[in-house]
């Protein structure tokens, strides 16, 4: 069966359709990955976006359970190229996937003329249809729906490394970060609308990563609260975590043209580099960091974006990119030890 | 770029690999012509040694001084010595170069001359190259690896027992490609094994290792800087499981199957490990992955470029030579651009949106060989494939192997195929193909093969649309296109032809598009035009104004078109860019510079086939295509080519010259009629015939077939019994007639002789003389070229037999004549109306740009007749991989089996002579010759042996044996291989060795 990508600009992509054979619309980003499809598709930050696949040949590999990084599939829809002949087990594997998880899948696209449209164009949305007829409307982001939907519903404790705790703000979080934290202390894991009183019962606060807008106001709450508290207790966060904290910091988030979306994205100094993992269309904007007493630890090699930061007197750490890999590398775990180092620090 | 060192202080030697062997071959001349040309981007003092003159690498461009000399210790003290040299670069030139580092490091030369190695040190390199501190540092590391224990003659009995399962493998030494190792799957066979080994007195260990038999091989390819930071340039998976070298072994780039984590595992660890060693520059680390348990074994680290360094930078589009000779001079990566995109970093690792398969090309019929392939390598070189899907990558590889598969689409039955897809051999791909393309039990393929079931059903799929589609191929050609199918493939399949094919898809505008690698799936704009075909999709090749020519690459290397094809390919492009002209050409081998995305305007990596060709036709309309730096592929295309788009298309030597020429027996019938001499010859059509005009030459006959490739489909015959064994070869395998009978002149000189024309007028590129008689292929006989040679009324008759040629024929750009002299009569044995094999020799000999001449008559200029070059002697001295092929014949003949060739240069023909000499040791070391004692030698030192057993004897006691000269013995292939094993020289024929006797 055909079916199309339609784009509000009044392009359009068709292709064969799998998965779920429901409509579904959202901004379309792509991943430079060439391994860790379903781990991508399940990342909640991908809430609300059509994920387009840049490598071509991606039914050679195992679908299973174990890889994901939530409850089930996240994004919106997915576009790849592969498949134009369908078959074999993985092929199989992701249709039924899809199919059950109501998420619309299109292949045999060409995805290399997508991307370049995206790169020159920027971030656009668009809607995975049965039908070549444009819609009325194109889904717009709504933060705080994203939120409510891949966000725990109910605070629960996670029994980590007994000596620390750690208050986790569940954004839309990985399970990979939580398998990371828990390596640092226990967890309280609570989401926006479920904060603690007090949180001086915590040996650090820690932001997840996850979907939409960073400036979005449902995040107006959880700023000021922090806010409050800066220099009193550590705060680490990662991808939208780190985005909040650079507006606790005073800093500004800025849209970018296309994000970064990939396993292999080079940050560092001028010195020393690391391979690492990213998936952020949004980023703080370096201008507004200056004269903050922000140490920009890492900028990415090709755009400059700032990618880690560090404010010592607030003990504060964030990172942009994705240090628990899962997919990617995992070159830059020095983040995870750094942060304990500032846990350390309080305690004694 | 902001360097720590001084750069401008420094004076580099680099180390080349010498000439090509099985293991060691055009890849490293592509790693060295980068690093040069990195060094010299930099003002940076380059200097290189290499005996090789069949590269591009020994170009007088490449450096500011290259040294066309043999790579030892002596001449590289020399070298070090005359040139002031500050820093010396040894891993860019294979093993070779390694070794020579290494030894001048461990002699204190280095550290006497004050010289400092660029990149990773010697006790780095050590580690990666001592199995038993490898093992030790890894074990320390907790990184995985084989278990492995090594056993001497006292204590072999005890230390079975230790042995923990098996198969297990034996490994006796350290050599290029992997050469020893057997795999053991039992204790009694092991016993009995190691009898063997210890038999022969110089084997003092052997290891006995764990056997990853059946488990996926993973190559990860690493750059690491002098700050310590790295990455992963791209990750290979090969499709032969473990127990295939993963040089005989087909690989996919990216991996395919391996998921994140495991994937993310292993680039980790090899990351670590170029740590822990210390690796400054590139390196190469090989995991054997059991993808069930996700865990994985260290197999091999190559603390240098390696093989797979040219595949991964070919396949990724990010060049590894160029990014770690900067790294090795000190920048680090963060400083670094991406030489592809030009504008961002090198840091990152690049990501594709297509996929490469490599397929290897093994010397089909060359030798006496099982065909088997394992863990030694045998293959010459490669192929690769670049498609939007899997399933593209691996047709386009295929049919770039320039192998007809045809009969594998055959009707074949179960019985067939089966036995031969269990073990690993050179005609396996065709029998997958077919079982494939027949209903067989895919999870029988697969469990047969070891190949991954994802894969083989993929592939299948293919089969089954091009079986559903057969009937009503018109209607579908489109869907089989977008799918992948290469027209190759379906004229195997349906039996239409290629040409016919691309007229169906004229008409329905099915033409191929083009995309661009860039290292980054597009993330980054990239203006480097390095293009492949796809169906279906938009088109990347924006039409550039300026008048363009293509150029037909040699395709993948292999014996009789090697590296000498992509010289005059890369000098060929260097001249058209001075014409004016924008140089694009369509090649697909990936070890080679002109397919190097820098050395030329357009690079189309793609099959030569005419599918591609003509989609480059029809997309850039150049005026042009060459044909001539092709070597026969080209010859073999025209035709179709000058048919579909007119004679005019083929630039120099028209198609229906070429097909004149190439057409055997219409070329004999040719030199009759100028009253050319030649052999006498008749045609035979049928095997009677064959026997029957063979017997008036006394069976002493070469009979060939047209249209051939290194002499592959010519042989020589001797005696009756040869020719029968060849009738019957040729019956099974459905040979085609008609074929040329000639007689085998007995006692003729042997010369080649290169000139270029301009239909009308001859320019004498250089003749050079055989030192084997007339009936040695002249790939594989030693040459001589200088004044004199050959005399000169000889040379006149054979510019006169040219000038003839070049009339009839009206012949344009090279030309090649093989002749035989004879009580000095000249006879024309062949004719090629192309460059031949010679011409990066004779270039570099007489020093002048004999490319560029030849390029200016084929784009219409006049042809300069001023030249004037060097009057220098020079000997071309062929290498052989006899030791790969034991049960092979060291008889030379009319079929060409080297591999690659080292020169020798001299002012006069004496110390030529002792340049030979030097290159065989002979003068320096102490020698054997076994032969009869019809010979006499003057020379006091030679040692004639004629017993067998005393003989073998001398060589391996090591008494001071360096060098063996054969001559005639029934144990001649013995001698052959215990001199190979031992790594001694060895002269393999009574001509050559008379020749450098005489004083």
């Amino acid at each position: 069966m055909r079916r199309y990508l339609l784009l509000e600009d009044g392009d359009s992509f068709e292709g064969k359709a799998f998965g779920s054979s429901c409509e579904s619309g959202g901004e379309v980003v792509f991943n430079t990955s060439f391994t860790g499809f379903y781990e991508i598709m399940t990342d909640p930050s991908y809430g609300g976006q059509i994920i387009v696949f840049n490598f071509p040949s991606m039914f050679y590999y195992d679908y299973s359970m174990d890889m994901a990084q939530s409850s089930g599939i996240s994004a919106q829809g997915i576009v790849v190229k592969d498949g134009i002949l369908p078959g074999g087990k993985s092929f199989y594997r992701l249709n039924e996937l899809l199919k059950s998880e109501n998420i619309p899948g299109i292949y045999g696209v060409d995805t290399r003329r997508l991307t370049k449209k995206i790169r020159d164009s920027g971030n656009i949305r668009g809607i995975i249809s049965n039908s070549s007829r444009f819609p009325d409307e194109f889904p717009a982001m709504q933060t705080e729906d994203l939120l409510r939907k891949f966000s725990i519903e109910k605070n629960y404790n996670i029994q980590g490394r007994e000596d620390s705790k750690i208050l986790f703000i569940d954004m839309g979080t990985k399970t990979s970060l939580i398998r990371e934290m828990r390596e640092l202390g226990s967890l309280d894991v609570v989401n926006l609308w479920n904060m603690p009183e007090s949180y001086e019962e915590y040996d650090c606060i820690f932001l997840s990563n996850g979907p939409g807008d960073p400036g979005d106001r449902v995040f107006a709450d959880l700023k000021e609260q922090l806010k409050k508290n800066l220099g009193k207790i550590p705060m680490v966060g990662v991808c939208l975590g780190h985005q909040i904290i650079g507006q606790v910091l005073g800093g500004r988030v800025e849209k970018m043209k296309f994000g970064h979306h990939g396993s292999n994205h080079a940050v560092g100094n001028h010195r020393e580099t690391y391979i690492t993992s990213h998936n952020h269309n949004f980023r703080i904007s370096e201008d507004s960091l200056l004269q903050k007493d922000v140490n920009i630890l890492y900028r990415d090699m090709n755009d400059g974006t700032p990618e880690m930061i560090e404010v010592e007197d607030f003990m504060i750490l964030s990172s942009q990119f994705h240090p628990e890999g899962s997919p990617g590398p995992r070159d830059s775990t020095g983040f995870f030890q750094k942060m304990r180092g500032i846990i350390d620090g309080i305690k004694n | 770029m902001e360097s720590r060192i001084k750069t401008g202080e420094m004076r580099v030697l680099v180390i080349g690999p010498g000439p090509v062997v099985i293991g060691q071959s055009a890849e490293f001349d592509y790693a060295g012509t980068q690093a040069c040309s990195i060094l010299k981007g930099e003002g940076i003092y380059t200097v290189l040694i290499n005996s090789n003159p069949a590269t591009i690498q020994t170009d007088e461009s490449s450096a500011d001084r290259v040294y066309i000399e043999s790579i030892n210790l002596a001449n590289a003290v020399r070298i070090m010595e005359n040139e002031k040299i500050t820093h010396i670069i040894g891993s860019m030139g294979g093993q070779t170069a390694l070794n020579l580092v290494l030894d001048l490091y461990k002699n204190g030369i280095l550290q006497r001359n004050n010289v400092k190695i660029l990149g990773t040190s010697p006790e780095s390199i050590g580690i990666a190259e001592d199995r038993d501190l490898f093992h030790r540092v890894m074990e320390e590391n907790g990184i995985a690896i084989p278990w492995s224990i090594t056993l001497t003659r006292t204590d072999m009995e005890e230390n079975l027992l230790r042995i923990p399962s098996f198969p297990v493998i034996l490994r006796t030494s350290f050599s290029l490609g992997g050469l020893s190792g057997k795999i053991v799957s039992s204790a009694s066979d092991l016993r009995r094994f190691l009898h063997e080994i210890f038999s022969d007195q110089s084997q003092k260990s052997v290891e006995v290792e764990k056997s990853l038999l059946g488990l996926i091989e993973m190559e990860y390819e690493v750059i690491r800087d002098t700050e310590g930071n790295s990455l992963m340039v791209c990750n290979m998976e090969n499709l032969d499981p473990m127990g295939v070298h993963t040089g005989e072994s087909i690989v996919v780039t990216p991996s395919l199957t391996i998921p994140d984590r495991l994937h993310q595992k292993m680039r980790h660890t090899a990351l670590k490990i170029a740590e822990i060693i210390g690796i400054v520059g590139a390196c190469n680390v090989q995991f054997a992955v059991d993808q069930e348990r996700e865990n994985f074994y260290v197999i091999e680290v190559n603390p240098r470029t390696s093989r797979s360094s040219a595949l991964a930078s070919k396949a990724s589009g990010y060049p590894i030579a160029k990014v770690a000779t900067l790294v090795l001079i000190g920048h680090p990566l963060t400083s670094i651009r991406n030489p592809i995109t030009g504008n961002t970093s090198a840091a990152f690792e690049p990501s594709m949106d297509y996929v490469t398969v490599k397929i290897p090309i093994w010397p089909h019929g060359k030798f006496q060989d099982s065909g088997r392939i394992g863990i030694s390598m045998k293959s010459t070189g490669e192929a690769m494939g670049i498609g939007r899907s899997f399933e593209e990558s691996f047709l386009k590889a295929i049919v770039s192997t320039e192998l007809d598969l045809s009969q594998f689409f055959r009707k074949m039955t179960r019985n067939e195929i089966i036995p031969m897809l269990r073990e690993a051999n050179w005609r396996r791909i065709g029998y997958i193909l077919a079982s494939l393309s027949m209903n067989l039990d895919m999870d029988e393929v697969c469990e047969l093969t070891g190949w991954d079931h994802r894969i083989v059903t993929r592939i299948k799929n293919i089969f089954d649309l091009l079986n559903q589609s057969r009937n009503n191929l018109v209607e579908n050609l489109g869907e089989l296109k977008v799918a992948g199918i290469p027209d190759r493939v379906i004229s195997w399949i349906t039996g239409v032809r290629e040409a016919d094919l691309l007229i169906m898809r004229q008409k329905r505008g099915i033409l191929p598009v083009y995309r661009m690698i860039d290292s980054s799936s597009s993330e980054f704009s990239s203006h480097t035009r390095y293009m492949y075909a796809t169906y279906g999709e938009e088109d990347e090749s924006d039409s550039i104004k300026e008048k363009s020519i293509l150029i037909l690459g040699s395709g993948p290397n292999r014996i009789g078109q090697g590296l000498e094809f992509d010289y005059s390919t890369v000098k060929a492009i260097q001249a058209l860019k001075k014409t004016g002209f924008s140089a694009m050409i369509i090649n697909s081998n990936p070890e080679t510079v002109s397919t190097d995305f820098n050395t030329s305007d357009e690079l189309y990596f793609d099959p030569l086939t005419l599918e591609y060709v003509s989609g480059i036709l029809e997309k850039r309309k150049p005026e042009g295509i060459i044909v001539q730096f092709s070597g026969q592929t080209g010859q073999n295309m025209a035709r179709d080519l000058a048919d579909i788009y007119g004679e005019d298309i083929i630039l120099g030597t028209s198609a229906s010259h070429i097909n004149k020429i190439e057409q055997r027996e219409n070329f004999s019938r040719d030199l009759d009629a100028l009253g050319i001499c030649q052999a006498l010859w008749s045609e035979a059509h049928s095997t009677g015939e064959i026997l029957e005009k063979s017997v008036q030459f006394n069976f002493k006959v070469i009979i060939r077939g047209s249209f051939i490739i290194g002499g592959s489909s010519m042989v020589t015959i001797r005696s009756e019994q040869q020719l029968e064994q060849f009738i019957n070869g040729f019956s099974e395998s459905k040979g085609k007639f008609p074929l040329l009978i000639s007689e085998l002149m007995a006692g003729a000189d042997e010369y080649d002789m290169d000139f270029i024309s301009d239909g009308e007028n001859v320019i004498k590129v250089g003749i050079l003389k055989q030192i084997e008689p007339a009936g040695v292929h002249s790939g594989d006989s030693t040459a001589i070229c200088g004044p004199g040679i050959p005399e000169e009324n000889i040379e006149e008759r054979m510019i006169q037999i040219a000038s003839k040629l070049v009339k009839y024929y009206s012949l344009k750009g090279f030309v090649n004549i093989q002749f035989m002299e004879k009580n000095g009569a000249v006879y024309v044995i062949e004719l090629n109306a192309r460059a031949s094999r010679t011409i990066p020799f004779i270039s570099k000999l007489s020093g002048i740009n004999w490319v560029e001449t030849g390029i200016d008559v084929i784009v219409g200029n006049s042809l300069n007749m001023e030249k004037t070059g060097k009057k220098e002697y020079g000997a071309k001295i062929p290498v052989f991989p006899f030791n790969r092929f034991p049960d092979s014949s060291y008889e030379l003949g009319v079929e060409m089996r080297s591999t690659g060739e080292a020169m020798v240069h001299s002012p006069n023909l004496k110390s030529l002579r002792s340049g030979m000499k030097e290159f065989y040791s002979i003068e320096t070391k102490k020698f054997l010759i076994l032969g009869d004692d019809n010979i006499r030698y003057r020379e006091e030192d030679v040692e004639t042996i004629l017993s067998y057993d005393e003989a073998v004897e001398k060589i391996n006691n090591d008494s001071g044996i360096n060098m063996v000269c054969y001559l005639n013995s029934e144990h001649r292939k013995d001698f052959c291989h215990i001199a190979e094993a031992r790594k001694i020289p060895l002269i393999n024929n009574e001509y050559l060795w008379e020749f450098l006797s005489q004083s």
